[in-house]
């Protein structure tokens, strides 16, 4: 038994996936949220396999849902046609269906899900979700809590084991998600990678100062200090136009 | 153009100086001055000259008269003109002596002022005419500067047409609907096609009554309430006597958009959209109201010129630059539009 769970924030578009679910007797629909916060509450209660989801919703999106989720289900994304369909992260989704979308798309789609249950494999989408576009906030869950930081706001990124340091004013919070990811999605006019360990935002620069022969240190308004590479400094400076 | 037009106008301004200051220095010798009489006259007057040119010059730029004949114009030129004939005279009565001055020069003081006077207002005039051409083009640099203003204004307004979308997640409410409640669907098929109408207006210059562009804005609520269901509320305050008032048509449309994303996307409960339209002594004015949270970061999405584009469009339209305001009242966004009367 597949057990699925629809996100999507307009009822109507909720009742179509729920209707088009209806004809298969392997798949139980264990319920619906109408946007990101409900749902977190929800799946990891119900631990549904598969998962329908939109994308633009009210406070978070859905691509910040799934990076909020411990256990990501199969996704199986559903949305109109718009910038998010280009711009869409890293995400393994099964499938994406645009909506509106026709009955026969609709069992393609879930007959992934339902193929790699039986062959115990797990399918990955036709469509690569490669295309990364430049964030301006981060989702982090902190406790029970979710926050929503604008990226102006970070002071720098610390790499902790899997998961990251958000710092804010001598503060941070965890979030499992890798410096690369980082790297790619922070604008590039405003965050640099300065060191492997560290991702600063050049705003919160107030000096760079000699640590030792050849090694430097960078001074933050929060006076926090922190390493810089060899190979970066030189990245460092040019960015700072030095 | 290498060299800027008033550099170039200065070079043709000491040629034609030059040359003027030969034809003079000619004229003497054939009229047999002696020889050291005419180069000096030649070339004092040529300096003279050049120098109370550029005195001109100056006035002209500077000081730009409306019409090109006017009274303190010609007071300073004659003023100028007594000026080279003192200087002219005091000068040659130093270097040539008393008797050679009163022989070649005093004799001919009255048409040489004359001449002077002539030259001097023909150089004004010159000056005037040049001066007035800069400003001609930099008018007309201006008019195709709006022209280009305006054209961008309605592009940005043809794109905001285009909303993929609200007109995606719309036609999939009616696919739902279609089986769910087909009478529903037809109901918002027929507002989608009244809605979609009204945006594909043809001619976005021409005015409309502020009554149409409420009835756009209610079409597009109502396909929003479908789409949104008990989510969206709205409200509509609208006084009678303004009904007629013209507006450009699809004016409030990306308010009611920035509504619905700052309303609708930033929380998760209900949420209220009103709208006042009233008259006061200033002209009609209207206003769009959602909920919104301070805190919420809106995730990026469009371009985020649709109030921009409004404020262009007000302001190319009836030339002031605050007919559009926005305040956040505690939890409350507000976008005020004035139409002046």
């Amino acid at each position: 038994m597949i057990k699925a769970f629809i996100v999507d924030d307009e009822p109507l578009a909720r009742e179509v996936v729920k209707k088009h679910l209806q004809k298969y007797s392997d798949i139980t629909l264990v319920g619906e949220a109408s946007d990101g916060f409900e749902a977190l509450k929800l799946i990891p209660e119900l631990k549904p396999d598969l998962l329908f989801l939109d994308i633009q919703m009210p406070k978070i999106s859905g691509f910040e849902l799934l990076e909020l989720l411990s256990d990501t289900p199969s996704v199986i994304f559903t949305t109109a046609f718009d910038e998010f369909a280009l711009k869409a992260f890293e995400v393994n989704a099964l499938d994406y269906l645009l909506k509106p979308f026709s009955e026969e798309r609709f069992d393609a789609a879930v007959s992934k899900k339902r193929n790699s249950e039986l062959s115990h494999t797990t399918q990955k989408a036709d469509i690569p979700l490669q295309i990364i576009h430049e964030q301006n906030r981060i989702v982090v869950k902190d406790g029970t809590e979710i926050k929503i930081i604008p990226i102006q706001d970070v002071d720098y990124i610390e790499a902790y084991d899997d998961y990251v340091k958000i710092y804010q004013d001598k503060k941070y919070i965890l979030k499992k998600q890798t410096m690369n990811h980082f790297e790619q999605v922070l604008p590039k006019d405003q965050f640099i990678r300065i060191h492997r360990s560290y991702i600063l935002n050049v705003n919160q620069l107030t000096k760079i100062e000699s640590y030792e022969k050849n090694s430097y240190v960078a001074i933050l308004k929060s006076g926090t200090s922190i390493p810089i590479s060899r190979s970066s400094y030189s990245d460092l400076k040019a960015r700072l136009g030095l | 153009m290498f060299i800027r037009t008033s550099t170039r106008v200065q070079l043709l301004f000491i040629g034609c100086t030059v040359l003027a200051s030969l034809v003079l220095f000619c004229l003497l010798l054939v009229n047999h001055f002696p020889f050291d009489i005419a180069w000096k006259d030649a070339l004092f007057s040529g300096l003279i000259i050049s120098i109370l040119s550029q005195v001109l010059y100056f006035i002209q730029t500077y000081y730009h008269a409306k019409s090109q004949v006017n009274f303190s114009n010609f007071g300073l030129i004659f003023m100028l003109t007594a000026f080279y004939q003192i200087m002219i005279n005091s000068a040659f009565k130093l270097v040539l002596g008393n008797e050679r001055w009163t022989h070649y020069i005093l004799p001919y003081e009255g048409p040489r002022a004359c001449i002077v006077f002539f030259i001097l207002i023909a150089i004004s005039q010159y000056w005037w005419i040049n001066k007035n051409q800069q400003i001609q083009s930099q008018v007309q640099q201006q008019l195709i500067e709006q022209e280009r203003a305006l054209t961008k204004a309605e592009l940005d307004n043809i794109h905001q047409q285009l909303q993929p979308h609200f007109l995606f997640n719309s036609l999939n409410s009616i696919a739902a609907l279609t089986e769910l409640n087909p009478k529903e669907a037809n109901r918002m098929i027929l507002l989608l096609s009244d809605f979609l109408r009204g945006t594909l207006r043809k001619d976005i210059q021409t005015l409309v009554p502020i009554s149409e562009e409420i009835e756009q804005v209610k079409r597009y609520l109502e396909i929003e309430k479908i789409r949104f269901g008990h989510r969206l509320k709205t409200a509509f305050d609208i006084t009678d006597d303004c009904l007629q008032t013209p507006v450009p048509p699809l004016l409030l449309q990306p308010l009611i958009e920035n509504a619905i994303k700052f309303g609708l996307y930033g929380s998760t409960g209900e949420v209220t959209i009103s709208i006042r339209v009233s008259t006061n002594e200033s002209g009609v004015s209207i206003e769009v109201q959602n909920p919104y949270d301070p805190d919420y970061v809106q995730y990026k999405t469009g371009k985020g010129f649709g109030l921009t584009s409004v404020r262009r469009r007000l302001s190319l339209l009836y030339n002031q630059y605050d007919l559009l305001t926005t305040e956040k009242q505690d939890r409350l966004f507000i976008t005020k539009i004035l139409i002046p009367q």
